[in-house]
């Protein structure tokens, strides 16, 4: 023992007492960068991952300076033969300055360490310490190994200084496993278990470095640092450290691809899942499921590398289906097919292939209407609404090319022991198509299962207060634990402050003291270190903390309710048939919508039949379908929303073909369907029959219930356009058996000034209630009607309603009604209707008389005049400097008449022919 | 130092060919092939880093001075590990009395090191001018311009040199490997000094090149000197001592002189500026008789505007996208009312040299006035402007024809970068064009305004 006192005495006196610069740097710069620290971070704003953090870089770069001149005193003082030659164990020599300089750097970084605890009172300082030790080794020994090689410290400073920069900067980016701060990166990132394994990757990597390194340089120490080098003295000399260095930066960047691969298949990426609304889904991007978007991003970026070899062909080809967005994607091939092939492949990608394949079987480019794009095949959804003969309409949504191929992946992916993420995700999925089809017992069920099953996911976090509803008070306490346990502190926090809450209004004392008691754990920041570390998404603490502080914060109240399944008060039952040619369709989902419903909460086609019939506005100016609020025309979403919180009054039809409502309470009703059109085999030959009116319910006493008018879908009336006997386009059609008149309609693409294409093909309607009505004719008695000017709505100054414009889309629309005005049939195909072309002509402009005209023209001069004065005047005011703006006089004062300005010519207002809309009856 | 001298009626070798032997001893060593790509690849990321997002820019004024910014930064750090090793290349490889006693002499030796090691540094920072000029072509395509990189470039090379001579004269006599660490922490420390109002120790700013760069080899010359003598004790007084005093005298001339001229000692006690910040928002004042500082061209005098309003621009050099900005207004101030108003550009910034830089880059030819950058205070026009802050974002202001200051608003608004920018041309050319529609109108009305003031003023002497 005294022996070995001696001879880290004789060692420390080497290294240090006559370099005392060995020491002083390291310790200026751990001096430096704590006093920095100190001034710049606030108590506030001070997190135990900055300390980690520092003792992994830091301490690293000390140890980095430390190392670099082990061995150099001797080779200073000439005496390195002298030293070297004698029968030494080169291994304890340098284990013994190792020691030394690891005791340095430790003592440094203690020191650092315990000043941060003192100022800020949470350091973390042994987990600072064991996170940092492997990276001070690691570092130090990378300078030692260099400094031998090339018999310079300096020279191992220096090149150990620029890989520290690296590593420590973007390093991290390219390969996580021998991130420098691996540590703190994950400290201050979310918790889950594959970053908890990538951090034990991270230090066992550097540690294995470490003992490489050491086994190398006492190596070759026991040889003297004899080497012999091949240097065949030619310019090809540096082709033989360059490959080799090639082949390291490769490998470097492999193993890095490999463990993001790894950790992007296996993690809970944070913020990652919101409730699906599919009408809203993301389109185009690189990856549909929310849990894949780490792959996506990864495939971006190195979907290139020969990932098949370790992995199997699966890992490239959900690389290159997932990397790079849409265009590059089909630079690199069919994404569905390399989705295919890598959901059939076995590993770590599959259930990642699987999940992105069922999204996009069921999303496809996002679920939006119809555009006619598609063919007349494509599979759709329909929403069909029928009120009265004059109330009808039909809206038609796009979903993804295999809905029931996409159900059953993920079924696949939930069987396969999905992570907590991918769970969720295909849980959502499921849950979005239930809800899709009015399924709302099915949506229900399934994302309580996602609470139960994946409480660590966001989504649980979000649905806990739902799913809770109907337990008793014990096993609500348990569910909301279990939650709360796996949830990022904001979430947590907003967990815990209810259950106390609720616990204390069951009377359970106990329960809501302990729950009082860890939310203020979490809050107090006793757990801090514990909290930041097992929180699932608070990426960011002090963003976690304001969000818990925050006053405005929305705290539950409440458990959210279930909606009832049986209606309030009196009720009937209520039975419908749905019939296709006179065959029953099973599945399909029927719903009896309440009239007096608010108007937000209304069908938006609906909605906008009483802005038609209330407004005195031009048709122009009336909002069209999805106008009043939405994201596009024909919209089921708040149909489907305000369905959801009365289910009782959804139905779905039998085998029979019969829905039945177990109780509707009295009032009157439209009638809203929603099937798939493969359900009914041939919808571009089908068509509805408008109802005769709306539904009364009302107070059953027999206790037999309500029977009502069947719902059917009928062979259309087949139409044919032709031009007529004066040049005149023209329409035909087959005669319908017992049909006294017709009514005849066109409408237009251009008729609608919003996205017209969209809402002509996504939807369409009877003409009382489309805004896209160009010309009407009502009481045609026979199979035939020209396009006759006085038909056009008008008025002439409309001009796609007061003619027709070649290059725009039309379509015919022809319902057949008998004696007593009842429809008997209509022409409009459930599928997308077939456009045709008309050519130019302004219908009611060439009726008018020389005077009109040019008060026409004059009016389209006035209109030409306000657009020059209102563009200036927006060039005036659009203005992207502040400080020249300010030099242009105010907007009044720009206003006002000019001198000598040329006086507009007031035109009073004229009136032409026109029909208007088709007279309605009240609702 | 206790080695004996070099033997006498050995061959000396020149000191061209030591020097050309030091410097191929560099391009072998692979450490100096590290720093060369690092350098290369900061100068080629810079240039990249400047188009994050922004499809299309001005290459001239934003690239330039980013990457002179970045290697400022980088190779002052960077050097002395090349040149300590260099210096310290017997010693590590314990061969230093098998050279030293050796011809050539100590002192052609040590110069010899010395400049191979500058050398060496020249072409590092020549290749990465040519990274960055290869980034800018790859980047910016034929818009580039090769000018800004290339000076931003070369502004680079005094301050290596006086790291480079700090660096080799501490490697001389300092035997450890912590050289570059105390060089590192000499740098930082008069960083930290520069911050307190001493601007005199930022060897990076323009004006200061020349002194600190004599100082540098002064160090150096001084260095070898003192090595030589130890070396040599039979020399009395080696001439690489004198010359290098005469050089540190020479550098602490340059340098007292160049402060003074630009007030480096301290910013505080900067008179030339002084009548500038006299006026007012409100009261009416004589325009200052006192010349302007000029970063380009002559001293300006605003009396040269006499009975006219004058446009005031300014930009910190700081954010250097402003330039351009302020370049637009100026064209369209040309364009339009040039007879009827003064326009006056003004840089922010600690360094004239680097604002003339960014102005040339930009397309301002006329004369630039420059006032310093400062922590919490203003100087000059931008205290009368009431500035709290350096503009980041390029601002202007009238001064009316009777001294008063009016209307300072932002020139541009950045909304995508919210602190810097950069100045997108079609940015440029939009405020080209608002500044020809909204300029005409600025003369009459500062003039009526002006004459306001006069009649209130004269109706408050009636009154009284």
């Amino acid at each position: 023992m005294r022996d070995l006192a001696r001879y880290l005495r004789y060692n420390l006196g080497i290294l240090y007492r006559k370099d005392l610069l060995l020491l002083v740097i390291p310790t200026a710069l751990v001096g430096l960068v704590g006093a920095w620290t100190w001034s710049v971070i606030e108590g506030d704003a001070w997190h135990p991952s900055i300390a980690v953090a520092q003792s992994e870089s830091l301490g690293s770069l000390v140890a980095l300076f430390l190392f670099a001149g082990l061995l150099d005193p001797e080779t200073r003082h000439g005496a390195r033969e002298l030293v070297f030659s004698k029968p030494h164990p080169m291994g304890l020599l340098l284990g013994v300055r190792m020691g030394i300089a690891l005791s340095a750097a430790g003592a440094l970084m203690l020191t650092l360490l315990l000043f941060y605890q003192r100022n800020y009172g949470d350091a973390c300082v042994g987990d600072a310490l064991r996170l940092g030790l492997p990276s001070w080794l690691a570092m130090g020994l990378v300078s030692f190994t260099i400094g031998q090689r090339t018999r310079s410290a300096v020279g191992g400073i220096s090149a150990s200084l620029v890989l520290w920069l690296w590593l420590v900067s973007a390093g991290a980016v390219f390969n996580p496993v021998l991130n420098l701060v691996g540590g703190a990166t994950s400290a201050s990132l979310p918790y889950d278990a594959s970053l908890a394994a990538l951090l034990r990757a991270n230090k066992a990597s550097q540690l294995l470095l470490t003992a490489l390194l050491f086994l190398m340089g006492a190596r070759r120490l026991l040889h003297n640092g004899a080497e012999v080098q091949a240097n065949s003295g030619g310019p090809l000399r540096w082709l033989a450290p360059a490959g080799k260095w090639l082949v390291v930066a490769v490998v470097y960047l492999w193993t890095g691809a490999l463990a993001h691969y790894l950790v992007a298949c296996y993690s809970n990426p944070p913020d990652a899942l919101r409730g699906l609304d599919l009408e809203a889904a993301p389109f185009g991007a690189a990856a549909l499921a929310p849990s894949n978007w780490a792959l996506s991003q990864l495939g971006d970026v190195c979907k290139m590398l020969p990932m098949a070899w370790p992995l199997g062909p699966g890992a490239s080809d959900l690389l290159k289906a997932l990397g790079g967005g849409e265009m590059r994607v089909g630079a690199m091939g069919d994404p569905t097919e390399l989705l295919e092939s890598a959901a059939a492949a076995p590993g770590p990608g599959q259930r990642p292939a699987r999940l992105e394949l069922a999204y996009r079987l069921a999303v496809g480019a996002g679920v939006g209407p119809y555009r006619g794009r598609q063919g007349a095949s494509t599979a759709v959804w329909l929403t069909i609404g029928l009120a009265d003969p004059d109330r009808w309409w039909i809206a038609r949504l796009v979903p993804g090319p295999n809905v029931p191929r996409a159900e059953q992946l993920c079924e696949q992916v939930l069987r396969s022991k999905p992570t907590e993420a991918q769970g969720a995700d295909a849980l959502n999925l499921l849950a979005a198509l239930a809800h899709q089809r009015w399924q709302f017992d099915r949506e229900w069920s399934l994302n309580r299962r996602l609470v139960e099953q994946f409480p660590g996911s966001a989504r649980a976090g979000e649905l806990v207060w739902q799913a809770a509803d109907g337990l008793r008070p014990q096993a609500v306490a348990v569910l909301f634990v279990r939650v709360a346990e796996r949830q990022p502190l904001a979430s947590r926090l907003q967990i815990y402050s209810f259950l106390a809450r609720y616990r204390r209004s069951v009377g359970d004392r106990g329960g809501a003291e302990e729950s009082q008691r860890k939310q203020r754990e979490a809050w107090e920041g006793r757990e801090r270190w514990r909290a930041a570390k097992s929180s699932n998404r608070s990426s960011n603490w002090m963003a976690s903390e304001r969000i818990g502080a925050a006053p405005g914060v929305p705290m539950h109240d409440a458990l959210t309710p279930r909606a009832a399944e049986q209606a309030p008060g009196p009720t009937c039952p209520v039975t419908a048939a749905v019939l296709a040619r006179g065959r029953p369709i099973p599945g399909v989902g029927v719903a009896l919508f309440p009239l007096g419903i608010r108007r937000s909460e209304a069908p938006r086609a609906l909605v906008n039949g009483w802005d038609r019939a209330s407004s005195s506005a031009p048709v122009s100016e009336v909002p069209g379908p999805g106008g009043v609020e939405g994201s596009h025309p024909w919209g089921q979403a708040g149909t489907d929303s305000s369905l959801s919180r009365h289910p009782y009054l959804v139905a779905h039809t039998d085998a029979g073909g019969i829905a039945r409502w177990r109780g509707v309470p009295a009032g009157r009703y439209i009638l809203l369907v929603r099937l798939e059109s493969r359900q009914l085999g041939d919808p571009a030959n089908l068509s509805l029959v408008p109802p005769q009116g709306p539904v009364t319910v009302h107070p059953d006493r027999s206790g037999q219930g309500i029977r009502l008018p069947a719902i059917r879908f009928e062979p259309r009336i087949r139409l044919t356009s032709s031009a007529g006997p004066q040049g005149l386009p023209q329409i035909r059609w087959t005669e319908v058996p017992g049909a006294a008149t017709y009514r005849v309609s066109l409408r237009c693409s251009d008729a609608w000034p919003l996205d017209s294409l969209g809402a002509a093909i996504g939807g369409t309607a009877s003409p009382c209630l489309a805004h896209d009505l160009v010309w009407w004719r009502n009481d045609v008695r026979g199979p035939s009607s020209a396009l006759l000017p006085e038909g056009f709505v008008g008025p002439s100054l409309d001009l796609a309603r007061s003619g027709t414009t070649e290059g725009a889309a039309y379509w015919w629309c022809v319902e057949a009604k008998d004696a007593a005005g009842q429809s008997l049939a209509i022409s409009e195909p459930l599928s997308a209707p077939r456009p045709v072309r008309m050519p130019s002509w302004q219908a009611i402009a060439q009726l008018g008389k020389a005077k009109e005209q040019m008060a026409l023209r004059e009016a389209a001069a006035r209109h030409a005049a306000d657009s020059s004065a209102e563009d200036e005047e927006r060039e005036m005011s659009a203005f992207s400097s502040p400080f020249l703006e300010a030099l242009m006089p105010p907007k009044a004062e720009a206003a006002a008449p000019r001198r000598g300005a040329a006086r507009i010519l007031k035109v009073p207002p004229m009136e032409f022919p026109g029909r208007g809309l088709p007279p309605r009856g009240p609702l | 130092m206790s080695s004996p001298p070099a033997s006498a009626g050995a061959p000396e070798v020149s000191l061209v060919e030591l020097t050309s032997f030091e410097a191929r001893f560099h391009l072998r060593s692979p450490a100096y092939w590290i720093l060369t790509g690092l350098s290369c690849s900061i100068a080629a990321a810079t240039v990249v880093l400047q188009t994050r997002g922004f499809p299309v820019l001005l290459p001239g004024p934003v690239v330039g001075d980013a990457l002179r910014g970045s290697l400022q930064i980088a190779l002052p750090l960077l050097a002395p590990f090349l040149v300590c090793a260099a210096v310290q290349r017997e010693e590590r490889l314990g061969v230093q009395e098998l050279v030293l006693t050796k011809p050539p002499s100590s002192q052609t030796l040590a110069w010899a090191r010395l400049l191979g090691a500058l050398l060496a540094l020249l072409l590092t920072v020549g290749a990465a001018i040519l990274c960055g000029w290869v980034a800018q072509i790859l980047v910016f395509g034929q818009g580039y311009s090769p000018a800004p990189v290339l000076i931003a470039g070369l502004r680079v090379l005094p301050s290596v040199l006086f790291v480079t001579g700090l660096s080799f004269a501490a490697a001389l006599f300092v035997h450890t490997p912590m050289v570059p660490g105390l060089v590192a922490i000499t740098e930082l420390g008069l960083l930290t000094a520069s911050q307190f109002l001493m601007p005199v120790l930022r060897h990076s700013l323009t004006q200061y090149h020349l002194p600190y760069s004599l100082l540098g080899l002064g160090i150096a010359a001084l260095g070898i000197g003192a090595w030589q003598r130890g070396r040599e004790p039979l020399v009395r007084l080696p001439a690489s001592r004198a010359l290098g005093a005469a050089l540190i005298v020479a550098g602490l001339w340059t340098l007292q002189s160049a402060g003074r001229q630009w007030n480096g000692f301290n910013l505080m006690a900067d008179r030339r500026l002084a009548p500038f910040e006299k006026l007012t928002l409100r009261r009416p004042r004589p325009l200052p008789e006192a010349p302007h500082p000029a970063a380009l061209g002559p001293p300006i005098r605003l009396t040269q505007w006499r009975g006219r309003p004058i446009l005031v621009a300014f930009w910190s050099a700081s954010f250097p996208y402003g330039a351009a900005a302020v370049s637009a207004l100026g064209r369209a101030w040309r364009d339009t009312c040039s007879e009827d108003m003064g326009f006056l550009p003004v840089c922010i910034s600690s360094d004239p040299s680097r604002a003339a830089d960014q102005a040339r880059a930009a397309g301002l030819n006329g004369p630039i006035a420059v006032t310093p950058d400062w922590e919490d205070e203003a100087f000059g026009l931008p205290f009368s402007f009431r500035f709290e802050t350096p503009p980041y974002v390029p601002t202007a202001g009238f001064i009316g024809p009777d001294g008063v200051v009016s209307l300072r608003a932002p020139l541009v608004q950045y909304p995508f970068m919210g602190v810097a920018g950069p100045c997108h041309p079609e940015w440029a050319r939009q405020l080209y064009e608002e500044a020809r529609l909204a300029l005409p109108r600025a003369p009459q009305r500062l003039l009526e305004e002006a004459r306001l003031r006069e009649q209130m003023a004269e109706d408050q002497g009636v009154g009284r």
